[in-house]
């Protein structure tokens, strides 16, 4: 889908990166200032890179050996910035239909109307881009990309000009648009969590270089994270349905959607209708595990674990679990050492039911 | 004449107002619609790229602000002039520009050029290149992003330049009198005319009209140009809805 090998230099700033990726989505990871920005706009030929070669499904963006670099105009490459970058003397329909019109008919696959529906834009097609919030211009301009029909779409941290609030209203935005649409997605964010909603196919960029890549949930960043787990906070992105309330004891009962039938998990109260599909998340340093169930203790979740994987490094543990979904804790070498963990053991995880929060409603 | 003209000039025969109002405006705004297309061009290439030179081309756009007019006239006829380097070249296709209607436009946009390559350069220059990026990202071809983005958003700017060039054209006198002469009907500006007059004794009344006329032109160019420069702002800064 996604080939890249670019090289790039700037100032005192070079990039050099080779990654291919077949999923329809990868999120890129990274510290500010890593270069992340750069990539994409490597990508989408807002800046030419020194050496390499840039492929997007069939086609070929930039090849320095071939002497080929599509201009901007030419890629079929969505993008969505930071700011929604919106044209302020357009209204919110002209903006939407900007990219579409240039599109000739037989390769628009994408229909405005389906769009206007799906990222509910039709209160605001009349309205000039000065007159939206911050939300609603990047929803106006996750629209506008993908009425160009583009083979890629690429995200450039567009949640974090947001507060906490409105990016919890975008995201299920973006995951409609990736179940629907089925554009590829590259998107770039400094926030695990954030990524984790949407895919979990990640890059981890340093300092211009890939330094890890792969599967978050399958454990394959773990050799990177955990030396870092201190930079940034690891954490359980799971799917779930909302089973029902118990409101005398202040809790929302969860059945976390993986293989088999996993045990319903207890979160604090939140809004929500039954079997509706929503987003949580679980601190992997709030999960406790113990070699046997404890009768008395006020936790209220208590579920049966096998150990899966254990990654040591600097004194800090990974210890990757089964509870029918995937979820990682992190504890000390001490915490590991006393209960003798072993992949393949069978233990339990605890953890509150305030740990679990709720990220958002899936669609 | 219509009317003989009493010893004070008053009143004064319409025609020659209208045909001195006539040749003022025609001329400004013939200088302001050529010299606006290189404006454009000159402070696109200033505002957006880097290139050997920008700086000679700056000061060349500088150059007819800072000179004193008579010297950008004296330069014109020179290059114009049957022996100049344009002028032989354009002598040969039978074109002869000093002291004539052309002369004058051609003196006044080059007066007025710089005033409005700075404020179209100022504009541009304030235009996000993001949204340039956005729109090329869009499959907006070059040309596309400029006539669809760039300008539209540079307008206030353009305008005021337009504004600028036109009040300073309306007002060129130095250029003029040394390029195309004080031709009566042709070359005779306000100002040339408001000058002829105060060289003729008792015509007092008639530059009264004139600086009458004059004040009236420039304050109705300016504000006909704030008026549609608030109607550009309110339209991007509020709704339709």
């Amino acid at each position: 889908m996604l080939e890249l090998d670019v090289g790039f230099a700037r100032g005192r700033f070079d990039l050099d990166l080779q990654a291919r990726s077949e999923q329809p989505f990868v999120g890129v990871f990274g510290p500010s200032g890593c270069g992340k920005s750069t990539l994409l706009a490597l990508i989408a030929g807002l800046l030419t890179p020194h050496c390499g070669r840039i492929q997007v499904g069939e086609t070929v963006l930039f090849d320095h050996a071939a002497g080929v670099n599509l201009p901007p105009h030419r890629r079929r490459i969505g993008m969505i910035f930071q700011n929604a970058r919106l044209f302020p003397h357009k209204t919110v329909a002209a903006n939407l239909t900007y990219g579409h019109r240039l599109v000739p008919l037989s390769q628009r696959l994408i229909d405005p109307d389906e769009v206007i529906a799906l990222l509910e834009l039709e209160p605001l097609l009349t309205r000039r881009p000065a007159s939206l919030s911050g939300g609603e211009a990047q929803r106006v301009a996750l629209g506008r990309a993908l009425l160009c029909s583009p083979c890629l779409l690429l995200c450039d941290e567009p949640l974090a000009a947001l507060d906490g609030r409105r990016k919890a209203r975008i995201l299920p935005f973006l995951r409609r648009v990736r179940d629907r649409f089925k554009v590829p997605m590259v998107y770039v964010s400094h926030d695990l969590r954030e990524l984790l909603q949407l895919g979990s196919r990640v890059w981890v960029m340093e300092q211009g270089r890939l330094t890890a890549h792969g599967d978050y949930l399958r454990g394959e960043l773990d050799h990177w994270l955990l030396p870092h787990g201190g930079d940034h906070t690891l954490v359980n992105v799971v799917r779930a349905e909302l089973v029902g309330h118990c409101e005398q004891e202040g809790t929302t009962t969860l059945a976390p959607l993986g293989t088999g039938s996993p045990p319903p998990w207890s979160a604090a109260r939140f809004d929500g209708a039954p079997g509706a599909r929503v987003l949580v998340a679980l601190g992997a340093d709030e999960i406790a595990l113990t070699p046997t169930a404890v009768p008395m203790i006020s936790i209220q979740n208590q579920i049966a674990a096998r150990v899966t994987a254990l990654v040591r490094e600097q004194g800090r543990v990974l210890c990757r679990l089964d509870i029918g979904v995937p979820v990682v804790a992190a504890l000390t070498e001490k915490g590991a050492e006393r209960l003798q963990l072993k992949a393949g053991q069978t233990v339990f995880c605890l953890f509150k039911a305030r740990a679990v929060s709720l990220l958002g409603l899936e669609h | 004449m219509r009317r003989r003209a009493n010893e004070k000039g008053w009143p004064v025969s319409h025609d020659v107002i209208w045909t001195i109002l006539r040749v003022s405006l025609t001329v400004a705004a013939c200088a302001t619609a050529v010299a606006l297309p290189f404006a454009v061009a000159v402070a696109y290439l200033l505002a957006r790229y880097r290139f050997p030179g920008k700086s000679l081309l700056e000061a060349l756009c500088v150059a007819p602000l800072v000179l004193p007019p008579v010297v950008t006239g004296y330069l014109l006829l020179v290059l114009f002039g049957r022996s100049g380097v344009l002028g032989a070249w354009l002598a040969q296709i039978d074109v002869i520009v000093p002291f004539t209607w052309g002369a004058a436009v051609l003196a006044a946009a080059v007066t007025g050029f710089p005033l409005m390559v700075r404020a179209i350069r100022l504009a541009i220059e304030l235009v996000d290149p993001g949204l340039e990026a956005a729109a090329a990202g869009l499959g907006a071809a070059p040309w596309r992003v400029f006539l669809e983005v760039t300008l539209p958003l540079a307008a206030p700017g353009v305008l005021t330049g337009v504004m600028l060039a036109f009040a300073r054209c309306l007002g060129e006198f130095g250029a003029t009198i040394t390029f195309a002469g004080n031709i009566a009907g042709e070359t005779r500006t306000i100002p040339l005319a408001i000058y002829t007059y105060l060289q003729q004794p008792g015509a007092e009344g008639r530059v009264w009209w004139l600086v009458a006329v004059s004040l009236v032109v420039s304050l109705g160019a300016l504000w006909g140009s704030e008026v549609c420069q608030r109607r550009l702002q309110a339209r991007w800064g509020q709704s339709d809805a």
